[in-house]
């Protein structure tokens, strides 16, 4: 990504010295991936605005310490994963909530019948997600919502590629079989 | 899934790999040609892939507004990070550590007025005044200073 002409890693420098122009870049250019990322993971809309600046404003705080060997990405996706996940475990008890509201179907374009399909397996498919450990959860989130590699995933979590591979495994079938051939 | 393998069958784990390009090249070919012919196999597979497709939907998702702005108003009030030039930086990693921890390793080690005297503004500027909505300990888990929050290899 050159947008701006800057790439990631020149927008981090600048922003290492200061550069808050350089960090909204970044933000624009992250927002709605951290977003949906951390909204499939808590669960609500409001929660997971909140988070999302919260993620980025400890990304800011955290750039002293990040090295160009560092992935932008994997490593803000790692400080969005903590910023979840610490949510989720001080929430304990409480699961959400399907996600309320219409918008951002797949097929707008389709006829209504097509559209309630896909709506309703959009419903089936969040379901199934929520039922998923939050390790499971964000791990197919990950591949499949982010597409990032294995080692992309490694970096984000801090886990080997072979647990990665393992746990994905693990993931995907919980979620097959919540999901379910109906759906397909 | 999968409760009536062939002895031969590759493990769910090798048919996730597959579908993810993440297999080496010998045993992608062994696996992909197995899975062409068993019937379980192939199945699986077809439910990986239609999984893919279904998930594909959630990357429409967007934030709806851009919150670059709201996130520049929030830096505003703060200071700019400030790059740790003085020579013992070692201990800073503990700042974005859970409190509790970093705490108890500050007090074990018994440096904590010692960090504070020597580094007493960069921590007062990194107090992430923000997260006092939601909790008065900062969010754990953040170790973005440590080595393994590298990726391996890299
Ligand atoms: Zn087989």
């Amino acid at each position: 990504m050159t947008q701006n002409g800057l790439t990631d890693q020149e927008c981090v420098a600048a922003s290492q010295h200061g550069d808050r122009d350089a960090f909204s870049t970044l933000v624009r250019r992250y927002q709605d991936r951290v977003f949906r990322y951390i909204l499939r993971m808590v669960g609500s809309r409001e929660e997971a605005l909140e988070l999302t600046q919260e993620a980025f404003i400890k990304a800011w705080q955290a750039l002293p310490d990040w090295r160009p060997e560092a992935q932008f990405q994997t490593w803000l996706f790692r400080i969005a994963s903590n910023t979840a996940m610490d949510v989720l475990r001080r929430r304990r008890v409480v699961e959400f909530v399907a996600l309320e509201g219409d918008d951002e179907l797949p097929g707008e374009s389709a006829g209504p019948e097509a559209q309630l399909q896909a709506k309703q397996r959009l419903r089936a498919l969040e379901a199934a997600l929520n039922r998923l450990s939050h390790e499971q959860r964000e791990i197919v989130l990950l591949r499949e919502m982010e597409d990032m590699s294995y080692s992309e995933i490694s970096a984000v979590l801090g886990i080997s590629e072979g647990t990665v591979k393992s746990r994905l495994a693990r993931a995907r079938e919980a979620l097959i079989s919540y999901y379910g051939r109906k759906n397909a | 899934m999968r409760d009536t393998l062939q002895p031969d069958c590759p493990r769910t784990e090798q048919l996730s790999a597959l579908i993810d390009g993440e297999l080496a090249g010998a045993t992608r070919g062994e696996i992909a040609v197995h899975a062409e012919s068993c019937p379980l196999c192939s199945a699986t597979l077809n439910d990986l892939n239609e999984l893919r497709v279904a998930m594909r939907s959630l990357s429409a998702t967007r934030a709806g507004l851009d919150l670059s702005s709201l996130v520049e108003r929030r830096l505003a009030a703060r200071r700019p990070p400030e790059r740790r030039a003085r020579g013992g930086s070692w201990w800073h990693g503990w700042q974005i550590l859970p409190s509790g921890l970093a705490a108890a390793g500050m007090l074990t080690a018994g440096i904590y007025l010692g960090a504070v005297l020597a580094g007493g503004t960069a921590v007062m500027a990194l107090q992430p005044a923000a997260m006092a909505l939601f909790d008065p300990v900062p969010p754990g888990g953040l170790c973005v200073g440590l080595q393994s929050c590298y990726p391996l290899g890299r």
